[in-house]
């Protein structure tokens, strides 16, 4: 007996996509084929306090142009956080407020500078509070999934498990500062 | 450690090579193949990247015979995977259906209606009709791809089928009648 939705039958025809996504997608593929096969998670165990404080090559990485920020509760906290979850080196000494406040310090995270404060809000400088971030920052590592377990670990919140997805390999944290952090491998 | 193209006779090709040797040829395919069958090119380039990611995750922890058949398989199963993320999210908005007979239906069906009633279609229907009708797979066939029962999948065609006959036929029955205006 015939079935009446026999009719439906599709053979595959071929249909070139749009040339940029497939030369997108090519490239996506070559580096993932033809690139380091998995590079060793460069992320080292300093720690602000028994870890030289900085590097000369920390200490010569040139500011891109856009530099994150950040607003954080504990610099102090925030400090050993970015160095022990995410390997950040840090770039000379903070600068400590005659209030005792942390006013100025930076890290260097891969090749890109961030700077942070501790709260001043009589400047309107507050750290995010919980479920109300408004700018995310996308970190490029090469084991996101490494990185976001310790990042659980040393007391983030996960937000989103690690995943794949077509814009790479990657999950969300919030640190324990507030911050909201897209860690992934593209 | 993978060796270059073109590496000496006698080592086993790394699969992860041979994708992007078969790339130009294979990603028509399977974009056609996502394309013909979900109808949107944004989801249908969306799905094609996750093929080839998924296959390029495949080589790196096996050693897959890479074909352009094998990635039209991987492409079945993100496309029953799309479904069935809109299946869990349409479930609570709907009831159950209850089992139901089915009756022979001999009819000849117009083609490109049925595409048309096919897309309008719950998505878990909608996966159903599609792998046993589109792609001509067998009901087991079509059960291992739905990670079901070949006795549940026997079901759910039922139940597809009849809620597609029940579309395709009120929409034939509302075509044949004169326009009328608008309600009083």
């Amino acid at each position: 007996m015939t079935d009446p939705l026999d009719v439906l039958r599709e053979p595959i025809r071929p249909v070139p996509p749009d040339p940029a996504f497939a030369a997108r997608l090519r490239e996506r593929l070559e580096r993932l084929v033809l690139g380091p096969e998995t590079e060793e998670d460069t992320v080292t165990t300093v720690t602000t306090t028994d870890a030289p404080a900085t590097t000369t090559e920390a200490a010569a990485l040139p500011l891109h142009t856009l530099t994150p920020y950040l607003a954080v509760p504990d610099a102090a906290a925030a400090l050993d956080f970015y160095v022990e979850v995410f390997g950040a080196v840090r770039r000379g000494d903070p600068i400590v407020m005659p209030d005792g406040r942390v006013g100025h310090a930076e890290i260097a995270l891969g090749d890109s500078v961030v700077m942070l404060a501790e709260e001043f809000p009589e400047l309107g400088l507050r750290a995010p509070e919980p479920g109300a971030v408004s700018v995310s920052l996308r970190l490029e590592v090469a084991d996101p999934d490494a990185v976001v377990a310790r990042a659980v670990a040393h007391g983030a919140h996960l937000e989103r498990p690690v995943t794949d997805s077509p814009y790479g390999r990657g999950g969300v944290v919030v640190d324990p500062a507030g911050h909201r952090w897209m860690v992934s491998r593209g | 450690m993978s060796g270059p193209p073109g590496s000496p006779s006698g080592v086993e090709p790394d699969p992860g090579l041979a994708l992007l040797a078969l790339y130009d040829s294979a990603l028509p395919e399977v974009h056609g193949y996502l394309l013909a069958r979900c109808g949107r090119r944004a989801l249908a380039e969306d799905l094609t990247a996750e093929v080839f990611l998924a296959a390029v995750a495949a080589c790196r922890s096996g050693t897959p015979q890479v074909s352009t058949a094998w990635l039209v398989g991987i492409a079945r199963h993100k496309l029953v995977d799309h479904w069935r993320s809109l299946e869990i999210r349409d479930r609570a908005l709907r009831v159950l259906e209850a089992p139901e007979a089915e009756d022979p239906w001999e009819a000849e069906l117009d083609a490109l209606l049925a595409r048309e009633v096919l897309d309008a279609q719950a998505p878990q229907h909608r996966a159903a009709l599609t792998l046993r009708y589109l792609d001509g797979l067998s009901v087991p066939e079509v059960a291992e791809v739905l990670g079901r029962t070949v006795h549940a999948t026997e079901a759910l065609l039922v139940r597809a089928r009849s809620a597609f006959r029940r579309s395709y036929v009120a929409h034939t029955d509302s075509s044949e009648r004169p326009a009328e205006g608008g309600p009083a």
